[in-house]
């Protein structure tokens, strides 16, 4: 089978079969990537109106909870890129407490995400790092789309902003600039935070739906083929800077020292905060979260994409809060974790490589087949690959 | 380059017609009109786009046609040019914008077979191979990123050449990419 003879928008049995193959990663994203390719012929996104969202929810609850319940003030969430988002508020009586008002949020999937992920694996971190940094409070989940339309979570509502009133973003959070201030009173929590999730056990046994690497160079090999895999089965036009990359990554897997949760975006834009106190009340988006190496969360954090410059001709701040060096520095301190600037660079080639994957290539062939519920936002998105694709051009120079 | 206008506008027509007009004021007359509008319009434009080309090419040999028959007995020094000039342009668009596309999509895939193996040579040549493939890659994203610098992606927008100068090959001249 040559790349000429593939038709990406019909995948047939056997190439799915040898992506698979090719490209092997732990089980649960297996699962869901030969889902995506499974149902890519399928129709596009429908199904997702308030009510029929609401009444989805209703079974869903039902089916977990026995006591009678009601759904009031159904609305849409925006923000995310990835996944559709209704918030409301539920009626009922908790297990073992008093009759309440709870602020909830369904998080679903569209018909095919940019970033194909798995509910069940964002429920168990979600619950597993409850009171240890803040999240929003795990309730259900529909892993397989038995009640909702796809496969969806139900989480607590969070208070908070993921940028300051006044300011001025681009879409999903990116640019967002918090001002002198609150980059100053943010950056410990966050620094904190990111070495809180790095230092958790990664053998914590709610974590049933994740594999841990078995060797030293799994953790790169495994990130490189998630991404590599997703990058062949999306892609419209070829990038052959894309397939340098790859073989270049390929031939350079590091070792890791130490395993650790990995979040996979932790930035600016996933995290809700009180702008008053200048505390972090949540952090978001955990659906890329795995067991690996933590060089890829800091190579992740420290991507362009998501930081500015300082005022006054001032240094590039990462995720807009602190400069690259500083960062890195306080991460030591924060975790004790050291940083390895060899292992680091491979991941900031990978961290660009998975960042133009998913906007450019899941993007590109999730917006051209109408999978989601906002093909528009997408196609915004495939801008930014241009900015990151010098990016990684810009990392290749360093390494190669 | 691949955020063309085919697929803009089909994923601004989905939303357009999904969520935008849906949720126009069903009072406001004219805003319903001319979501209404605008929503015809984008899809004629979305629908012709792709024959945009071979309909120019067409209207033109028609016209040289007409042209030749009726220069001679008019007898116009202006027509006799036009005709000229247009006869020209008919025989030099021999390749519509699909064939550019294809011929494009067909090398991009055949350099990108050939890149993955690239990282592990280390002969000369090589290594030329990759020096060469990032300094393509370098002009080709300065292209790639002037055309959507307007989103507000760049921090430093304002070092981004033209997108004009850069494909007609003045950039080349000034400055390096």
């Amino acid at each position: 089978m040559t790349p000429n003879t593939i038709d990406k928008d019909r995948p047939t049995s056997d190439w799915m079969a040898e992506l698979s193959r090719r490209f092997p990663v732990e089980r649960e994203v297996d699962r869901v990537l030969r889902r995506k390719l499974e149902m890519r012929a399928g129709p596009p996104f429908s199904g997702a109106g308030l009510d029929r969202l609401v009444a989805g929810v209703e079974a869903l609850i039902a089916a977990r909870h026995k006591s009678p319940f009601s759904i009031v003030d159904p609305h849409w969430l925006t923000g995310g890129a990835s996944k559709l988002q209704m918030a409301f508020t539920l009626e009922w009586t908790p297990p073992g407490g008093s009759p309440s008002r709870t602020k909830l949020v369904l998080r679903m999937e569209p018909a095919a995400s940019v970033c194909e992920t798995s509910r069940l694996r964002e429920h168990q971190m979600l619950a597993m790092f409850e009171g240890v940094v803040p999240v929003p409070t795990a309730y259900w989940v529909d892993p397989a789309g038995e009640f909702l339309p796809y496969p969806a979570l139900v989480y607590g509502f969070s208070e908070g902003v993921t940028k300051p009133s006044h300011s001025v973003s681009n879409v999903t959070g990116l640019g967002t600039n918090l001002g002198p201030d609150l980059r100053e009173r943010l950056a410990p929590h966050f620094l904190s935070q990111l070495a809180t999730i790095h230092s958790a056990r990664v053998d914590a046994p709610g974590l049933t739906a994740f594999d841990r690497p078995d060797t030293p160079t799994r953790s790169a090999e495994w990130a490189l083929n998630w991404w590599e895999r997703v990058w062949e089965e999306d892609a419209g036009e070829d990038v052959p800077l894309m397939r340098l990359a790859a073989g270049w990554m390929r031939g350079n897997l590091p070792e890791n020292d130490r395993l650790s949760i990995v979040h996979a975006d932790f930035r600016t834009g996933n995290f809700l905060f009180d702008e008053k106190d200048a505390r972090i009340t949540a952090w978001l988006d955990w659906e890329l979260a795995h067991i690996g190496d933590r060089h890829e969360d800091l190579a992740w954090t420290m991507s362009p994409a998501f930081g500015h410059y300082a005022e006054e001709g001032g240094a590039f701040l990462t995720c807009g809060l602190l400069p690259e060096a500083d960062f890195l520095d306080r991460y030591e301190i924060a975790s004790g974790l050291s940083v390895n600037h060899a292992t680091l660079r491979f991941y900031r080639v990978l961290a660009a490589y998975k960042a133009i994957a998913i906007v450019l290539g899941a993007g590109f062939r999730n917006a051209r087949n109408g999978k989601s519920h906002q093909d528009v936002l997408l196609v915004w998105l495939m801008g930014l690959a241009y900015p990151l694709l010098d990016e990684l051009r810009s990392r290749l120079e360093e390494v190669i | 380059m691949q955020i063309r206008a085919e697929l803009a506008l089909q994923a601004v027509l989905k939303s357009l017609t999904e969520v935008i007009a849906p949720a126009v004021d069903p009072g406001d007359k004219m805003a319903q009109e001319q979501i209404g509008l605008v929503i015809g319009l984008l899809t004629l434009v979305k629908s012709r786009l792709p024959g945009a080309f071979a309909y120019d090419c067409d209207e033109l040999a028609r016209l040289t046609e007409l042209a030749t028959a009726i220069a001679p007995p008019a007898g116009s020094d202006a027509l006799q040019q036009a005709l000229d000039r247009g006869a020209s342009t008919l025989e030099r668009a021999q390749a519509s914008p699909a064939d550019l596309t294809t011929a494009i999509e067909a090398l991009r895939r055949a350099i990108g077979d050939a890149a993955s193996a690239l990282p592990a040579r280390s002969d000369a040549a090589g290594r030329a191979a990759v020096r060469a493939l990032l300094d393509a890659s370098s002009a080709q994203l300065l292209r790639e990123r002037s055309w959507v610098s307007m989103q507000g992606w760049e921090s430093d927008p304002g070092s981004l050449p033209d997108l004009e100068m850069l494909i007609s090959g003045a950039a080349d001249k000034g400055t390096s990419p």
